[in-house]
């Protein structure tokens, strides 16, 4: 806390008065801000981004819903950032069409889908009703087709009609 | 913000602690660089997928069973063998298109994309097509093929055109 000195003002010792320009300052930190933003904003679309999951390259141009997003990698299935099939890579050699924990998953975020939306999924790009419900599936371009399968089948049981791929845009 | 009474009337002098908004600025630039350097900017795109509807097909009215239409589009992938169209005519027996593997083993992803190129430009109402690929493929490869059942690229005179062949591309597993 500073208190003004009594007789500072009768001619003593002034303090210096230190002008700076916080203006620009202000305009840099706010361009860093919005930057920042974006980039999470970006970052975020996807609910799982890690070094294990390489997605393939494709030339397809659709456009991403990322409603319900599975992100498949060698060893393990995750919905919408929760772990769900710690033990994927164990189902290679078993000829199990289900996975039971991504099944399970998938249910509980249909019901709340089904909940927040009155009963009709809604294509968060469009903001219209779609005819089904949307699964992205994000896989890493090593795992074997058989895994994926398993993936699709469990998707197609739990409800999730509409199945498409996300992939990075040819020549990105 | 400070005033001296008594004096006459002074210029008030605003003092701003500049030293805390340093320090924000630095945490903020910490963060984009390192967001910046984690980050891969890399435009994702998605691409539809079905899974395959098995049951008897629909009747085709009475005046397009004049016409020859295709009753079934399939691509087989093996690893060994490469892909093979299998294209069933109403009313004839299928037949059978063979696109081997190039001299380095590998897919040939444009063979296939100019067989079925042939295969659309007579039948251009159709849009589906199945996928049969071997269990041990892997995703890069399946990927791959649906790009190239799905459009064909021609490159000419540094521009790239698409064709678009069969968009609609139901994906299984090969049954033998």
């Amino acid at each position: 806390m500073i208190f003004a000195r009594k007789g500072a003002s009768r001619g003593g010792k002034k303090p210096e008065d230190l002008n700076v320009n916080v203006v620009n300052m202000i305009d840099v930190m706010m361009i860093l801000i919005s930057f920042l933003l974006m980039n999470s904003a970006v970052q975020s679309y996807s609910a799982f981004n890690s070094p294990d999951l390489i997605p393939p390259v494709s030339r397809s141009d659709g456009q991403i819903t990322y409603e319900t997003e599975v992100a498949v990698t060698e060893q393990a299935v995750i919905l919408d950032g929760e772990l769900m099939e710690p033990n994927f890579k164990d189902y290679e050699d078993k000829d199990v069409p289900l996975l039971p924990g991504l099944d399970a998953g998938l249910k509980r975020k249909l019901e709340k889908i089904t909940a927040q939306k009155g009963g009709q999924a809604i294509d968060p790009t469009t903001g219209l009703p779609t005819a089904g419900n949307i699964v992205t599936i994000k896989a890493d371009k090593r795992v074997l087709f058989k895994q994926i399968q398993k993936v699709m089948y469990t998707c197609n049981q739990a409800g999730f009609d509409k199945i498409e791929f996300s992939a990075t845009k040819e020549g990105s | 913000m400070s005033a001296v009474a008594g004096t006459g009337k002074k210029g008030e002098t605003m003092y701003v602690n500049v030293i805390n908004m340093i320090d924000i600025l630095i945490i903020l630039l910490v963060f984009l660089l390192t967001n910046f350097a984690t980050s891969t900017f890399e435009d994702v795109t998605t691409l539809p997928a079905k899974m395959p509807v098995f049951g008897p097909s629909t009747a085709p009215p009475d005046d397009d069973l004049k016409k020859k239409q295709i009753q079934n589009l399939e691509v087989r992938m093996q690893k060994e063998k490469g892909f093979q169209i299998v294209v069933t005519i109403t009313g004839e027996m299928p037949s059978a298109i063979d696109v081997n593997l190039k001299e380095n083993k590998d897919f040939d992803f444009p063979k296939l994309s100019d067989e079925l190129f042939k295969i659309k430009q007579a039948y251009e109402a159709r849009q589906d097509i199945l996928l049969e690929a071997e269990k041990k493929l892997n995703f890069d490869e399946i990927v791959k093929a649906m790009d190239a059942c799905r459009d064909k690229v021609v490159e000419g005179g540094g521009q790239k055109m698409t064709y678009p062949l069969f968009p609609s591309v139901a994906l299984t597993d090969l049954p033998f």
